[in-house]
């Protein structure tokens, strides 16, 4: 991971506003880094059509 | 030894119990017991055996409510109880008494439903186990040096220790099934809008499921009865016709289809040798009774992860923003840090997990339309030493419950076996949207073909 990554963990706190104290820095770092990673899986180009409207598609499976 | 609610309810349609009796027994059973478990955060003796008392004036009039009339439950503690302290187990809500019910709590007390008091819970449902906030955390009663799962937790403590017969519990990304799992009884996630969430404090709210946890699928089935049902005070809340959940217990397991999503298992998370074999004796088990069971292949547990834990993240953020920027410090540290991720997550990354939920919610729906029923892993295995139950859970490792939470389906957990420690391993089973009967049938007919529900726990610490 590079400090690019630092400056933009730095800046996402800013934005949020959220301050972190001193002795949890490093931990917190490291856990964004591990964030980061993790969205790694939702960056795969979606279709147009694929919109967060009707997320869950319950109904049609059992009938009334 | 503690009944089962089905087996109270029987004794006493018979007068071989009263309601009075059994909230007594419970009550000298949680004195004795939670000491050593910390299930409760707040017992309410007197408001117990007014209940009781009620119950059985009902009892002997004739004017029986039902099967849960007169059986001892307790309420997590996210569950907003009139008059009676919710804290959510934090230090924030410590004084906090709500003046209303939660609808699933009023509706268990119009049931007839004896309250025992409430229930541990990691902090806001999220941050635990903690040793930092004015109650220490559940322990698991097969051995008390271990974690219960959460969060959920004391909701799965006190019915493993035989404290209660009934209980409620959250499911955001597995708050019941994990604790139902590790502590060797049996809880059910419903289809996202059967319960309401009304009057309960929120998590993430298009991923918290309100539902029960039992020693018995049976008695599972009991509590969903009450508690499912429209409510417009919760806007996801299903409009529609609530079912009869026991109507097919004892109907076996005769021609269902089941699918096994071994890829989650066996490529995507280790998981113990003793929940390998959970599993495959569970297959075994299906078999015996006459199911079919194939193979099924979902998108890997990490996308679900991703998906799921990006979106409870921010949705948590976002309920805690104005105490995250105002005053931090009164939450615990576990909590703390956990939100301050989710203050981290750009619009941007947060619409992208809506829109791979719905291509995951699709990809589940089309997997389930020739099967009844999934099965997978619930848990790795037996519970971690409370001292080592992981920090940032979905970022050390992907959860097996949260595909469930991400889809809305309904799923149940169970016990399949123990461990080498000595502690409970479970399975996990899945059914189509609102078909929770069919959960509960085949739920029941394993149960019935093994005997992991006649074990229980010795009450030892390591």
């Amino acid at each position: 991971m590079s400090e690019g990554d630092e400056e933009d963990f730095r800046s996402a706190l800013r934005r949020a506003g959220i301050t972190v104290q001193a002795e949890r820095y490093d931990v917190m770092l490291a856990a964004y880094r591990d964030f980061q990673a993790l969205m790694a899986c939702l960056d795969e180009p979606f279709a147009y059509a694929v919109e967060p409207a009707c997320t869950l598609q319950l109904l049609p499976l059992v009938a009334r | 030894m503690i009944p089962t609610i089905a087996e109270a309810a029987r004794q006493f349609e018979t007068r071989a119990l009263s309601p009075v009796e059994l909230t007594k027994a419970c009550l000298a059973r949680i004195e004795a017991c939670d000491g050593a478990i910390n299930a409760f955060l707040l017992r309410t003796e007197e408001r117990a055996l007014a209940d009781a008392k009620a119950a059985e004036q009902r009892m002997m009039s004739g004017a029986r409510r039902g099967k849960l009339d007169g059986i001892p439950i307790a309420h997590k503690d996210i569950y907003n109880t009139a008059g009676i302290r919710t804290t959510a187990h934090s230090r924030l809500l410590a004084d906090n008494v709500p003046t209303q019910d939660a609808t699933t709590v009023r509706k268990l007390a119009e049931a007839g439903t004896v309250m025992l008091g409430k229930l541990a819970t990691h902090e806001f449902a999220w941050g635990g186990p903690s040793f930092d906030l004015p109650w220490p955390p559940a322990r698991n009663p097969w051995n008390t040096d271990h974690f219960t799962g959460g969060s959920s937790s004391g909701t799965g403590a006190a019915l493993a220790a035989g404290m209660i017969l009934g209980g409620t519990g959250t499911d955001t990304a597995g708050s019941i099934r994990n604790p139902a799992g590790l502590c060797g009884v049996v809880g059910i996630k419903p289809t996202y809008g059967l319960c309401s969430r009304g009057g309960i404090l929120p998590l993430a709210h298009t991923l918290d499921h309100a539902g029960p946890l039992a020693w018995t699928v049976e008695d599972c089935a009991l509590l969903l009865q009450a508690m499912a049902g429209y409510d417009q005070a919760d806007p996801a809340s299903a409009n529609r016709k609530v079912p009869d959940f026991s109507a097919k217990l004892g109907a076996g397991a005769q021609g269902l289809r089941v699918g096994v999503v071994r890829h989650f298992h066996e490529r995507d998370v280790a998981v113990s040798d003793a929940t390998t074999r959970g599993i495959e004796e569970t297959l075994g088990l299906l078999q015996g009774l006459g199911a079919t069971i194939r193979d099924v292949t979902l998108s890997p547990l990490a996308d679900y992860n991703a998906c799921g834990y990006v979106i409870m993240s921010a949705e948590a953020f976002a309920i805690h923003q104005r105490w995250m920027l105002t005053v931090p410090g009164q939450y615990g540290a576990l909590l703390r840090d956990r939100l301050a991720l989710g203050g981290l997550i750009g619009g941007a990354d947060y619409v992208q997990a809506q829109r791979r939920r719905r291509e995951l919610a699709a990809e589940m729906k089309a997997a389930m339309e020739e099967i009844d029923i999934l099965l997978c892993a619930c848990q790795p295995g037996e519970a971690a030493r409370i001292d080592a139950a992981p920090k940032w859970s979905g970022l050390e490792t992907e959860g097996f419950t949260l595909p469930f939470n991400v889809s809305g389906y309904p799923a149940i957990s169970m016990r399949a076996g123990f461990g080498t420690g000595g502690l409970p391993v479970s399975v996990q089973l899945a059914a189509k949207p609102f078909d929770e009967a069919t959960l509960f049938q085949i739920a029941h007919a394993l149960e019935q073909a093994s005997d992991w529900h006649n074990r229980r726990p010795s009450m030892r610490r390591a």
